[in-house]
């Protein structure tokens, strides 16, 4: 008998047998076969003393070749298997990645407080501090300090709701200016956000109760071309690089020269339109340099100093930035509209 | 104020486009609301007229009107029910495709079988009037057949609504808008003022023949004028004067009043007209009224006057508020003949009290309030006797009183060139600043000083006080938008105060727990506080009323977020929403007594339904969602000694076994948790189980503010931990456990969590469980089992000893 003709038939044997194996059970056992104790190249080793001395060492070292050979068959083999064992397993706990995820609800801001803060951060890089003043005001401060005496008409442009002789509700922030003239020297730079009182019945566009920033720049050699300057600026960074800006003769008591200031409508671009009622304008806020007497009453130099303010409505800012067509929506707090925020 | 183009082209000879006027106007200060064309949609109407009127055959109601629209035209057939159509009358007619004011185009139709080509129209279809009318528009005899209603009514014009601020007083009037766009718009023209000529009666004598006028008090006013005109007819005025007085937004009455509202409007000079035959010895005394003197004004009111207010009156009685309105006692009627005009200056602050005080605000109050021009009270007074002058019969009586004891001063402002430039940001010359100036009236004269003037402010403008005014006039001039654009440089860094970072801060903790923020009213009705029991907790009933109020939903200001916030949760549970989290920062008011400021407190509150996790078994999902927000809250501010305590005798509008007060340090309450009560919650429809809180966010802010992160070396020793579960009688507040625990566990302790309680199966009634994950560790080396199980022991004795609990299992 020839064993090198045995080791050739194994082998043969043993490669065709692979080629059925699909299980690591059914490779455990082809392993045995051909590799075990009892199995099939053991079997070679164990004729070796029937053969001829010389011909010993020539099948002994084919046999390890082919004991080698089916072992790294068997290997491979079983990485073959493990993998698709694997795949199947992942196939097996596949997800359907189309379905929803946790849910996370963050809540939102309420749309003025985002204007708010939008005001603030445009005017904090601008060098200004945010001040701050109470919202039960006495007529001193509300009025008087603000160059609006007791039987001025300009009283009847602010309807007041007044809590007795002494103190009302602010009409505006611009006590807040006096009030930080009062408190620190010049220069100054402050905005004052926060909650203002009319007598104005409630509609679509009137609300008892709204919200305004006054700004306030104080220094020598301040200017109206600073304060257009500063305001161009601000409606920039509001409602971005494409506004028209201008500036037209108005009337605070507060200021002189006084003005309004208006930007080219946000939906019309100027042609006109219901939201601009044809104008092509809309108005957002009142300017103008601080009046002497103004300042004479908060005491500095009206001869060394002199400066601007502004006030901004931030409700209609909020309107118009989110395109809101009820000042009322504002106060309403639907989940559906601040949602949307 | 509207004024009339028409009307303004007679004393300025403009061509601008109603569009250009009105841009204009506006950016000269005088802002224009609006402009309305008078003869909208009138393009289509012509006059017509009726040539006979024919029966329908097929109905009573009906006429068939046969219609001609020109001498040489067919009968047009138009079938009307209008009651008041005659043959002969010239009529408004549209005729077939012309469309109305209203957009309705007429066609060609048959009515009951006839038919009916256009229509005649009543004065509501062409928009003449709101209401409807009883018939057909008939127009006067002598009116162009076939020619436009538009020309032949004269609605060719533009009514400007001009919104003028009060130091735009000298542009209530035509005149002062006319000389206002001549200033800065039309130099080259002339300011056409009426020129004033009339016939005096000679034969009538003087005035001073009939009239006295006697000036008290000279501080309310300055200056008195009065003419006498005798024998006027008080009839219609002709047509011109009632359509500009109509286009001024002003109803005609009669020749007289007529006369002097066409002047107020003219010269912007308040006058006013007395039956001079009802004045008592033709003595007019102007005075201070007596306290509590009567009157019955023109509107048949009586007024209770008082001795700060300023009357005209005779020896006997008061005829008029001075300035403001007229008294019954002489008011022009058609049995008047004799006519006393009055043209005067009055003091604006006594006019303004006088008109407030007797609720009484009129267009002669509104002029005298801003001032009017004291050196035209004359010509205004001859331009009302040249008008009437012209009314058949009418005589005026030779001479003018003119009582003028307080002279006027204009005020002269110094103001140099080089301070104009500083202000605005420009560089005028000092030529070119004066040139500003004269144009709009002022005179001006140089000084010694360089670029230095003297202004002499005109009588007209009552605004101009000091150098600030002519500055924002020189910027007028110059043009607002022709001024440079610069940025002032600032020296300061721009920032938030810690307190406004802190609230910002908190604004975005409680966003990110979940909640929305919200923004309410902080007036509110007080009712509200009684329907939600709010009043009962004695800080909320510390009310700030307002004096004036709207309307009682917004009577008090507020003095918790409450009420605010359960309104936004109840509103929307009831539209919908089956969950809610919310809170809002904000002051609140609280009354300290009369004539004191009330105070003014920052507070953070919020509420939430629709949770549905039951955390602990205790049915209070909401509760505790809320609760786990405001403990996330306080660990990220870093405020560590808080704690909640059941509230026992506290606001009642809370259920009373859900409710905790939040100390500080044991000791100091700075806010609440609690869920709405039952009742109140079923009253004010919302969801049950909703819960609020409210907690003082400037004490938040002091307790915490020093607080800032400081690391601490990451422990590398192993973490021993052990579970803790006891049975302890029900009615121990597990946080008093925890709190037992962490103080008997000591530095070592690092970690304690509760993850169980349990009452029910294996569990004594009267008992419950409560389970601990304790966590134990050293910062310099690794804990041996025995010290923690000494340690854990020590903790299970003491809760032994002072709780009676005893170890779970054991
Ligand atoms: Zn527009």
């Amino acid at each position: 008998m020839d064993l090198l003709d045995d080791l050739k038939k194994i082998e043969n044997e043993a490669e065709e047998e692979l080629k059925e194996v699909e299980s690591l059970d059914q490779l455990e056992e082809l392993r045995i076969k051909y590799l075990g104790k009892k199995g099939a190249v053991q079997s070679v080793f164990s004729k070796m003393g029937k053969i001829k001395p010389e011909q010993r060492p020539v099948v002994g070292k084919e046999a390890n070749i082919l004991k080698n050979k089916i072992q790294n068959w068997l290997g491979e083999h079983q990485e073959r298997l493990e993998k698709k064992a694997a795949q199947k397993r992942f196939e097996a706990e596949k997800i359907d990645v189309t379905l929803p995820g946790g849910k996370v609800e963050a809540g939102r801001s309420h749309p003025l407080s985002l204007v708010t803060k939008e005001m603030e951060d445009i005017f904090i890089g601008l060098g200004f501090e945010i001040a701050e003043g109470p919202e039960v005001e006495s007529e001193y401060y509300n009025f008087e300090a603000l160059n609006i005496p007791a039987h001025h008409p300009a009283r009847d442009l602010q309807d007041t709701l007044y809590i007795d002789d002494h103190y009302l509700l602010r009409t505006h922030t611009s006590p807040v200016q006096v009030r930080t003239m009062e408190a620190q020297e010049p220069p100054v730079r402050i905005i004052a956000p926060g909650r203002v009182y009319r007598s104005d019945e409630l509609d679509a566009s009137h609300s008892p109760i709204f919200h305004q920033t006054e700004g306030l720049v104080i220094d020598k050699g301040i200017s109206f071309s600073d304060l257009k300057g500063s305001i161009e600026l601000i409606v920039e960074a509001l409602f971005g690089k494409d506004r028209d800006v201008r500036f037209r003769p108005s009337y605070f008591p507060f200021t002189e020269p006084s003005a309004e200031v208006d930007v080219s409508c946000i939906v019309c671009g100027g042609e006109g339109c219901p939201l601009c009622s044809r104008t092509g304008w809309l108005e957002i806020m009142g300017a103008g340099m601080v009046h002497p007497n103004v300042l004479e009453m908060s005491g500095y130099n009206k001869n060394v100093y002199s400066g601007f303010a502004f006030g901004v409505g931030l409700d209609r800012l909020a309107l118009l930035k989110y395109g809101i067509d009820d000042i009322r929506v504002l106060y309403e707090n639907d989940k559906r509209f601040l949602h949307q925020f | 104020m509207q004024i009339s183009y028409n009307w303004l082209k007679k004393y300025i000879d403009i061509n601008f486009t109603p569009a250009d006027l009105s841009e204009k106007l506006t950016m000269a200060g005088l802002e224009v609301e609006g402009v309305d064309y008078l003869g909208e949609g009138l393009d289509d109407i012509i006059i017509a007229r009726i040539e006979k009127i024919k029966e329908h055959p097929d109905a009573d109601k009906l006429v068939i009107c046969m219609v001609k629209t020109g001498s040489d035209t067919e009968l047009i057939p138009v079938v009307t029910g209008a009651p008041n159509v005659e043959a002969g009358q010239m009529v408004p007619f549209a005729e077939v495709g012309a469309v109305l004011p209203g957009g309705m185009q007429i066609e060609e139709v048959k009515l009951r079988g006839e038919l009916s080509r256009g229509m005649i129209c009543s004065k509501d279809e062409l928009g003449l009037q709101e209401e409807r009318a009883a018939g057909i528009m008939v127009l006067d005899d002598d009116a162009p057949l076939g020619g436009s209603f538009i020309k032949y009514k004269r609605l060719d014009d533009y009514i400007f609504k001009l919104d003028l601020t009060p130091n735009y007083a000298r542009c209530l009037g035509m005149i002062g808008v006319a000389r206002e766009i001549k200033s800065l718009y039309a130099q080259e023209k002339t300011l056409n003022t009426p020129p004033i000529s009339f016939e005096e009666a000679e034969e009538l004598g003087d005035i001073n023949d009939y009239v006295e006028v006697e000036i008290e008090d000279p501080d309310l006013c300055p200056r008195y004028t009065a003419r006498l005109v005798k024998n006027v007819q008080i009839k219609e005025s002709p047509e011109w004067i009632q359509r500009r007085l109509k286009a001024a937004g002003i109803r005609p009455i009669n020749n007289v009043v007529d006369i002097s509202n066409f002047v107020l409007m003219e010269y912007n000079q308040p006058l006013h007209t007395f039956d001079f035959n009802k004045i008592k010895d033709g003595k007019i005394i102007v005075r201070r009224a007596k306290a509590e003197e009567k009157m019955l004004t023109l509107d048949e009111e009586e007024r209770i006057l008082d001795d700060e207010m300023l009357v005209i009156s005779d020896p006997e009685k008061a005829v008029a508020v001075g300035g403001v309105m007229g008294g019954a006692n002489t008011e022009v009627t058609e049995e008047t003949t004799d006519v006393l005009i009055e043209s005067a200056y009055f003091n604006p602050v006594s006019i303004r009290k006088t008109a407030k005080k007797l609720g009484m605000h009129s267009d002669s109050s509104h002029r005298f309030e801003r001032g009017v021009d004291i050196e035209k009270v004359i010509e205004a007074n001859n331009r009302a006797c040249q008008m009437l002058a012209k009314c058949d019969g009418a005589r005026v009586v030779p001479g003018v009183i003119d009582n003028y004891p307080l002279k006027f001063e204009p005020a002269v402002i110094t103001l140099t060139a080089e301070r104009v430039n500083e202000l605005l940001g420009i560089e005028l010359e000092a030529a070119e600043v004066k040139e500003s100036l004269e144009r709009l009236g002022f005179t001006v004269e140089k000084t010694t000083g360089e670029g230095e003037f003297e202004v002499t402010v005109p009588s007209f403008r009552t605004d101009v006080e000091q150098g600030a005014d002519l500055v924002e006039e020189i910027a007028r001039v110059y043009g607002y938008n022709k001024i440079p654009s610069t940025r002032p440089i600032s020296k300061q860094r721009g920032k938030r105060s810690p307190r406004q970072k802190f609230e910002a801060k908190v604004k975005k903790l409680l966003q990110a727990g979940g909640l929305d923020e919200v923004i309410t009213y902080s007036l509110q009705d007080k009712k509200s506080y009684q329907d939600l029991n709010l009043t009962q907790f004695e800080d909320y009933a510390k009310f700030v009323s307002i004096k004036n109020p709207l309307s009682e939903a917004f009577g008090i200001l507020r003095t918790t977020l409450l009420p605010g916030i359960i309104e936004v949760l109840s509103s929307n549970a009831r539209r919908q929403g089956s969950e809610m989290a919310v809170f809002e920062t904000g002051t609140v008011f609280r009354n300290k007594g009369l004539s004191s400021r009330p105070e003014e407190l920052n507070k953070l509150g919020g509420g939430i339904f629709g949770q549905n996790n039951n955390l602990w078994q205790q049915g209070a999902p909401n509760f505790f969602a809320l609760k786990g927000v405001l403990e996330m809250l306080f660990n990220r501010v870093q405020l560590d000694k808080y704690s909640f305590i059941a509230d026992n005798d506290n606001r009642d509008f809370l259920h009373p076994g859900r409710r905790a007060e939040i100390k500080y340090d044991q000791t100091q309450t700075f806010g609440f948790i609690g869920e709405i009560h039952p009742e109140l919650a079923d009253q004010n429809n919302l969801p049950a189980g909703t819960t609020v809180f409210e907690l003082d966010l400037d004490f938040l802010f002091e307790i915490t503010a020093e607080k800032s992160y400081q690391y601490h070396k990451l422990v590398k020793y192993p973490v021993l931990a052990r579970d803790l579960a006891i049975v302890m009688a029900e009615d121990i507040a597990v946080g008093d456990i925890h709190q037992a625990i962490r103080a008997k566990g000591g530095s070592m302790l690092k970690g304690l969590e509760l993850f169980d309680i349990y009452q029910g199966d294996q569990i004594e009634d009267g008992y419950q469980s409560a389970a601990f994950e304790l966590k134990f560790q050293a910062e310099d080396r690794t804990l041996t089992d025995q010290e923690v199980n000494e340690r854990f022991n020590q903790i299970v004795n003491h809760l032994k000893e002072e709780y009676s609990a005893e170890i779970r299992g054991n």
